[in-house]
């Protein structure tokens, strides 16, 4: 026999006593009575009826079929009534609305065959979104309708309820409920039938309900009633009565079981001896002459039955009608609930208030007290490969993105952790509800839908959809079977040879393609993909975000639970040779949560958030894809470069997943003069970026500049830092430049008092002075300022160390002192010769900001100074600015944008040439060649013989670097190093227990953001020395950037090549006639798709993708992450989008 | 003894775990041995983690519902015990199988398995008593993790309410029809034994017995 549809043996028994399910003895009276045709769509709790038909069928001469949807099996079984086989039709209730068209209209013309529609209720909503009462809809479309009580009553009824039918020519309605059809009880067997085919009969004036002829046929149902009840009264077996007292409890369906129950319980307590009962099976038509005539003797009735006052209505119609005293009570009268499955207690408590018995219900304490016990909420099954599709739309679409869920196992992407479920109806129903919702929205909205939802009623939706070029993502779930009923095939499949579906080898074979149909529907957007082949999902999802009109994805993949009941082995998503044997999936929970960031004592405030989480996961499927793992760095390539160690794939994956506050608290964090650097940065970090073994590096500092930008106008969203409380130690800043302004900031977060001196009139230092306003406008120094002002620094400007200020005073005053005052001694180039050209040092020149330029300039220099200030010259009038530099133009050390906005501007670059000397009119220029190309001092260039030429010059700018001037520290003692600077120790403490000093006066690396790691060292250094290491080290320093720290094996390769952001320019005819700022910032949506870009190479601690974002149920917490092996199906999803690469 | 319900065994655990195969069989077996039994069931969600329970009423009711506290409870995991203790009452003994299946609602918060104390000592104030073994993890050595159900039917068979129903053990076996697994699975647990746990080791936890 066929997996996974078994036949119960007993239901081809001969005879006696077999222990069957009600949905057993329901297809078992079908044998009975010879039916020829059985169809149905599943929908619990009636799908053992079709599954037992779709056994046993083929072997009994049966004809059966899971028809598509319940409207066409109503059809196609009355198609079968007519051609003289005695049908049967099974679905749930809510099936019976949905044929409720060809229904309603078949008791006008009549059934050939008698026909059963099998309607399985559900009260309580076990397994339903609804508990409607099917008693009403036989009323009112003419239906006889049988409620059973229990397993044996639901055979003979079944058996009855094809009698009835030929008799009255109507279809019989058999409504069992959850508790009958799930029960398992003795049932008594009788003989069986073989089936039957009688023939078609013409009947043009019934079979054609043409107005006339319809007119005419409404007339002929009240007889056809007429003839069931009496039928019914003939035949007796749908209703009785035990006891002949005046007090009588009347009851029918699974209602009547507990109502025996609590009386036979009522009796052995002695109790309600005298009460009679009445069971009424025939709900439709009643059997009114015989409950007329026990209503006659009775003075008080109990009317027992679930979800609506149906019978009682009824029987309060009869004692009007018929002028009967009895006093009826009910739902009515607040004796019965009305809704609700009924319980043991609330039906021996409606006996007992009616009719004034002693309570014998033992009724339990309350439960004791504490944290209820954990839930159990049915989630996707682990391995289910559908999870898939759900991580990536969440993903691609995040949280904003309206969804519309479907009836079936996709029902349970709309509970955690997904959420993927903003409204359920019915079968089909997400595309059409996300389609109103997109129209009147006006937004792109994604439908989920199963295989068999897809074919029940998904296709005109989607025609709808097409129709109307709805916007709307539907995504088909494909996974071959209809397994939230119990694995049965859709149109999809059929398993082996057997027409129906159920016999024969475990073979699946594939009989309709639903891109095809979905093509042929007219939708153009279609893509069919394998949910686990999670790179290729994500790439799908994201093209469906991006197109407009109707997308359709359809994912395919079949479920493992029915490939393993069928003994069908599950597909591999990656090919393995046949040798190898896959390892069972694991988590190294070494690697698991972990940050290298951290382990250096940079720990991350951030709480685990799952959109930054699925960011995080979504790289990582693109990246990893199907492959093993990757081994990932500790720390990022590009952090590990950052002389701020900023978490730079931090605060991109919170862009990508649309998080800027976060985003811009992680930059906060090791950045305090945001708006400068994210202009004037050299990105020593995009030099690294491994995202140019695929393309090209992160555009990392535009993402900087976008959120730095957003926060202005979000001033709100952002939190403010967390701060040590103030201790009352105080400490002196020399220098307001980048270096000065970050010591002082730091050491106020660190709760000092700081006093930040400046010689000049305006704080700044080299980012006012010295960086032009094109590059860094001057409001947007202001808010930099600010910020740092803001936190409570104070600033005193124009106190020159050596002039007013001295060194000792500042001793005196204060606790610890840094110097950071910068390096501002130009550096002495002498150019042989003489000349008429004046010549200025390129710092002065740009403090200026070019006050004083020629028409003629020549820059010397190849760095960002030199570029300035030609760029600055071109701004103040020049007509000819040209820039000599020993280097090559790819050795330039000047940012490369800048060079190439240079250029763009008219700045003529001659590289590799040298100033031989001064001349009347302008210089003699000539080329060099290196000689050693480790050197990058002038001397390591030699001058080619015969390339002399002269060039016109009126102003010479020398931009060749900058000296600190210790001057003005002489008489401190402050040691020196060897090459003159001042000595500092892996704090920057001088060799003066309380001066410390940070920037251009002891970095080697002169930028901006090393003068801010300086500053921040220095911060700590002071710390470490007042308060001590411990209370220092909880704001570590950035740690000083190392070549080897960047250099990794690690070298993926993303499947999805992109070109870098560009961020918008002025254009450069226009923009030489301002200083207004060249460099635009980049848009939302370019920075996020530029964050996306990240590969996230460092680990990360922040996560909980494999329990927050797969949410696979195999997974539990025990100290560390565990996998449950008797749960895993080694589906590797979590391998493909584990951040750290920790599960194998 | 009620004609309606001479025995009722309430059947509980997590989908997956063969509740309903071990319900089944049992009343299959009271069945074939003559008795009148009753099997009920609600499933639909059995296959996706979801909790389970089922149960044999033996006796003459008509409905598929527990008429009153059970007379034994075969828990296969204990939160499903503690979850079903509302309905147990004082002559209710309860066996509990000490396997854990952690829900996923408990994954999520980052939270481990609850403290089986507590959950025992839940089962313990409302229950007559709790018998509890490590049954799943005496079949994981042999190969039989997934016949838990059937060895509990063993442990079941040992259970004076059973034994008063004047049915043989064997019957059981009889059931089993032949499965060599399932016949050690059961023999497994008939012969292991359950250890009383003392409700006075709840009450640690802050729950206070309330009979």
């Amino acid at each position: 026999m066929a997996r996974p549809l078994r036949a119960d043996s007993a239901l081809l028994a001969d005879g006696g006593e077999a222990l069957l399910l009600g949905n057993e003895a329901i297809v078992r009276g079908a044998l009975e009575a010879g039916v020829a045709f059985a169809t149905g769509y599943p929908g619990t709790p009636s799908s053992e009826v079709t599954d037992a038909f779709a056994a046993l069928a083929d072997e009994l001469g049966i004809g059966f079929e899971y028809a598509v949807n319940e409207k066409i099996a109503v059809e196609l079984a009355y198609a079968a009534s007519l051609a003289g086989a005695r049908s049967l039709v099974a679905m749930k209730h809510l099936g019976l609305s949905s044929a409720g068209d060809p229904l309603s209209t078949i008791p006008y013309m009549g059934v050939g065959a008698g026909m059963v529609v099998v309607s399985a209720g559900d009260p309580g909503c076990h397994t339903s979104p609804n508990e409607q009462d099917q008693r009403h809809v036989a009323d009112m479309l003419h239906l006889p309708a049988l409620d059973p009580s229990t397993p044996d009553e639901a055979l003979r009824l079944t058996r009855f309820a094809f009698e009835l039918s030929e008799a009255c020519k109507l279809p019989v309605l058999l409504r069992p409920t959850t508790r009958v059809c799930h029960a398992r009880a003795p049932v008594r067997l009788g003989p069986r039938r073989a089936p039957t085919v009688r023939g078609f009969v013409r009947d043009p004036a019934r079979l054609l309900p043409v107005p006339v002829n319809a007119r005419r046929l409404r007339g002929e149902i009240e007889g056809r009633l007429e003839r069931a009840r009496r039928a019914i009264l003939a035949d007796g077996a749908a209703f009785s009565r035990v006891g002949q007292g005046r007090l009588a409890l009347l009851s029918s369906g699974a209602a009547a079981a507990l109502c025996a129950d609590v009386l036979a319980v009522l009796r052995e307590h002695g109790l309600a001896r005298e009460l009679s009962f009445l069971r009424v099976a025939a709900v439709h038509p009643l059997p009114v002459e015989w409950l007329v005539e026990q209503l006659r003797g009775l003075d008080e009735l109990l009317v027992v039955e679930e979800l609506s006052p149906f019978l009682e209505d009824a029987l309060r119609s009869l004692t009007s009608v018929y002028g009967l005293p009895v006093r009826i009570l009910g739902q009515r009268t607040g004796h019965v609930p009305t809704h609700g499955e009924l319980s043991r207690e609330a039906a021996q408590g409606a006996v007992e208030r009616a009719f004034g018995l002693p309570r014998t219900v033992e009724h339990a304490p309350a439960v004791a007290a504490g944290p209820p016990v954990p839930a159990r909420p049915p989630i996707l099954c682990s391995g289910c490969p559908h999870r898939a599709a759900f991580v990536a739309v969440k993903a691609v679409f995040g949280d904003d993105a309206l969804m519309f869920n479907d009836i079936g196992c996709y029902t349970l992407g709309a509970s955690p952790p997904f959420d993927a479920g903003d409204a359920l109806l019915s079968m089909g129903s997400g595309i059409a509800l996300a389609a109103g919702v997109s129209r009147m929205l006006k937004q792109r909205t994604v439908a989920f839908l199963g295989d068999s939802t897809f074919f029940h009623s998904g296709m005109p939706a989607l025609l709808d959809v097409v129709k109307e070029e709805a916007d709307v993502v539907t995504v088909v779930l494909d996974n071959d079977v209809t397994a939230m009923t119990g694995f049965q095939t859709s149109p999809l499949v059929q398993i082996g040879a057997g027409k129906s579906g159920g016999h024969g080898d475990a073979r699946v074979r594939r009989r309709v393609d639903i891109a095809n149909i979905v093509r042929a529907l007219g939708v153009s957007h279609v893509e069919r993909v394998d949910p686990l082949q999670v790179a290729a999902t994500h790439g799908a999802f994201e093209r469906a975000r991006a197109a407009k009109g109707p997308s359709v994805l359809i994912l395919e993949r079949p479920c493992p639970v029915f490939l393993h009941r069928e003994g069908i082995e599950n597909p591999p998503v990656v090919e393995t040779a046949p040798a190898q044997a896959p390892a069972r999936t694991q988590v190294d929970n070494d690697t698991c949560r972990t940050c290298g960031r951290q382990a250096l004592g940079h720990r991350c405030r951030q709480p685990v958030m799952k959109p930054f989480e699925r960011s995080m996961a979504r790289a990582r499927s693109l990246e990893v894809g199907n492959d093993p793992p990757r081994a990932r760095p500790a720390v990022a390539p590009c952090a590990s470069q950052c002389p701020l160690f900023l978490c730079i794939q931090g605060y991109a994956t919170h862009i990508a997943a649309g998080q800027y506050a976060h985003a811009l608290e992680l930059i906060l964090d090791g950045l305090p003069l945001p708006e400068a650097v994210c202009r004037v940065c050299h990105r020593p970090c995009e030099r690294v970026c491994v995202r140019a073994s695929t393309d090209e590096p992160v555009a990392i500092n535009e993402l900087k500049r976008f959120v730095v930008e957003w926060a202005n106008e979000h001033p709100t969203a952002v939190a403010s830092l967390p701060k040590d409380a103030e201790h009352g130690r105080t400490v002196a800043v020399v220098g307001a430049g980048p270096a000065g302004l970050a010591a002082a900031y730091d050491l106020r977060a660190r709760g000092y008092r700081v006093a930040l001196f400046d010689a000049r009139t305006e704080a700044g230092g080299l980012l006012r002075w010295g960086i032009p306003a094109y590059r860094l406008p001057k409001d947007a120094l202001a808010r930099d300022l600010a910020r740092v002002t803001q936190a409570g620094v104070e600033l005193h400007l124009g106190r020159a160390l050596g002039a007013n200020l001295a060194l000792d005073e500042l001793l005196a005053g204060h606790d610890a002192v840094v110097l950071a005052h910068g390096a501002w001694r130009p550096g002495a180039l002498v150019v042989p010769g003489e000349g008429d050209a004046r010549v200025v040092d390129a710092l002065a020149f740009l403090e200026r900001a070019g006050e004083g330029t020629a028409s003629n300039v020549l820059v010397i220099g190849g760095g960002n100074s030199a570029i300035d200030a030609a760029r600055t010259a071109l701004r103040k009038g020049a007509r000819a600015v040209s820039v000599a530099c020993l280097e090559a133009r790819e050795d330039m050390p000047a940012i490369t944008s800048e060079i190439e906005a240079a250029v763009d501007e008219g700045v003529r670059l001659l590289c590799r040439t040298k100033v031989s000397s001064r001349q009347n009119g302008g210089v003699l220029l000539c080329d060099v060649e290196k000689t050693d190309p480790r050197r990058v001092d002038p001397g390591a260039f030699r001058a080619l013989a015969g390339t002399e030429r002269a060039l016109p010059v009126e102003l010479i700018v020398l931009a060749i670097g900058q000296q600190p001037d210790l001057s003005m520290l002489e008489g401190a003692g402050l040691a020196q190093s060897a090459a003159g600077a001042l000595a500092i120790d892996e704090g920057n403490r001088t060799s003066h227990a309380r001066v410390f000093a940070a920037g251009d006066l002891v970095e080697r690396d002169r930028s901006v953001t090393s003068a801010i790691a300086s500053g921040r060292r220095a911060a700590w250094g002071v710390d470490a020395a007042l308060r001590g290491s411990a209370e220092a080290a909880r704001r570590p320093p950035p740690p000083r950037p190392t070549i080897a720290a960047a250099s990794s094996s690690f070298a993926p390769r993303r499947s999805d090549p992109d070109r870098r952001v560009q961020a918008p320019l002025l254009p450069a005819s226009t923009r030489t006639g301002s200083f207004d700022e060249v460099e635009g910032r980049i848009s939302e949506e370019a920075a996020r798709r530029e964050a996306e870009r990240c590969l996230v190479c460092g680990q990360c601690g922040n996560c909980s993708v494999c329990t927050e974002v797969v949410g696979c149920p195999a997974f539990y917490v025990e100290g560390g992450i565990h996998i449950d092996r008797a749960l895993c199906i080694d589906c590797r999803l979590c391998v493909s989008t584990c951040p750290n690469g920790a599960i194998a | 003894m009620s004609r309606v319900a001479e025995l009722q065994v309430l059947f509980c655990g997590v989908g997956g775990q063969g509740v309903l195969r071990a319900a089944e069989l049992f009343g299959r077996a009271l069945f074939a041995a003559g008795k009148r039994v009753n099997i009920g069931q609600l499933h639909g969600m059995s296959q996706r983690g979801g909790s389970v329970s089922s149960f044999v009423i033996v006796g003459a009711a008509e409905a598929a519902l527990l008429e009153g506290a059970p007379d034994v409870v075969v828990a296969l995991e204990p939160i499903e015990a503690a979850r079903a203790a509302s309905a147990f009452g004082p002559r209710t003994v309860v066996l509990v199988n000490i396997a854990t299946v952690v829900p996923y609602e408990r994954t999520r918060a980052g939270q481990g398995y609850p403290s089986i104390d507590e959950l025992l000592g839940r089962v313990a104030v409302r229950a007559g008593r709790v018998l509890t073994a490590d049954l799943s993890g005496a079949l994981t050595p042999l190969g039989l993790a997934r016949a838990v159900g059937v060895a509990m039917l063993g442990a079941l068979t040992r259970q004076a309410p059973f034994v008063a129903l004047g049915v043989s053990a064997d019957a059981l076996v009889a059931a089993l029809a032949g499965n060599a697994e399932a016949q050690r699975a059961f023999a497994l647990g008939a012969e292991t034994t359950f250890h009383e746990w003392n409700s006075s080791q709840g009450t640690r936890d802050g729950l206070q017995a309330r009979h």
